[in-house]
């Protein structure tokens, strides 16, 4: 194992999580969701998570809303008064967590957080962005299916665009 | 079945409204315990209106609570 490319991954690692949980917190939940490690992975500073998803018209901004779209709809469905659920898309900050980085991720966080470790060995490659978005894409149900189906975007277009970003290093 | 305004028929609609009236459900609580400590309730009178133990309802809520500069008399 190349001592680089492990202190490499580990700071990879440690931004990754660490924004992850801001990013959820910010957004009033207690714990990071696959949503919210794909937000971090587009703040990577190796910007191929962002690049995969730009090639197909989506950024971070565009999630964002979109999530919050899902949520308001899916509160609609059950019956919530849009009001109360649009008004869910206000954000209630939590502050920052006592809890330790991957302790208080939520599954699947943890599961594309796991797959894209597991890419990135197997290709013997610096843990990317791009392979965060290569394990988003693998996800077939939840929350991130449903906003990048809102968004128009198809999850082998998704993986392909991550890949074309991975090979490209 | 449950009648609801509009029935998600299709499981993945149904979670997904589950999942944002858990969000809505944590976002009340939330502002309710924060509405009753401002009110001057306890710690052992929140637990006791939430159905828990005073122990879970301070773990919950003390911390964010104390960062937004609230305590109750009970705190610790």
């Amino acid at each position: 194992m190349n001592p680089k490319k492990m202190l490499d991954d580990m700071r990879t690692i440690k931004q990754l999580l660490t924004d992850a949980e801001r990013i959820a917190r910010e957004m009033g939940e207690e714990e990071p969701g696959a949503e919210h490690l794909l937000l971090s992975a587009i703040g990577l500073p190796d910007g191929s998570a962002g690049r995969a998803l730009g090639s197909l018209g989506v950024d971070a901004e565009r999630i964002r809303t979109a999530l919050r779209d899902e949520q308001a709809d899916a509160l609609v469905s059950a019956g919530v008064p849009r009001e109360t659920a649009e008004a869910m898309a206000d954000p209630d900050p939590l502050g920052p967590a006592g809890a330790p980085l991957l302790y208080g991720a939520g599954p699947s966080a943890r599961e594309v957080f796991q797959e894209a470790g597991k890419l990135a060995r197997s290709s013997k490659q610096r843990l990317a962005g791009a392979h965060v978005v290569t394990a988003i894409a693998g996800l077939e149900r939840g929350t991130v299916p449903r906003v990048l189906g809102l968004l128009g975007v198809d999850r082998q277009r998704l993986a392909d665009a991550a890949r074309a970003e991975l090979v490209a290093r | 079945m449950l009648p609801m305004a509009t029935t998600p028929d299709d499981p993945t609609a149904a979670i997904a409204a589950v999942i944002g009236l858990r969000r809505l459900a944590d976002r009340m609580e939330r502002e309710a315990v924060e509405r009753a400590v401002d009110e001057g309730w306890t710690w052992q009178q929140i637990a006791q209106a939430m159905g828990v133990t005073r122990q879970a309802a301070h773990k919950r809520h003390a911390a964010r609570l104390r960062e937004r500069g609230r305590q109750t008399e009970d705190d610790q």
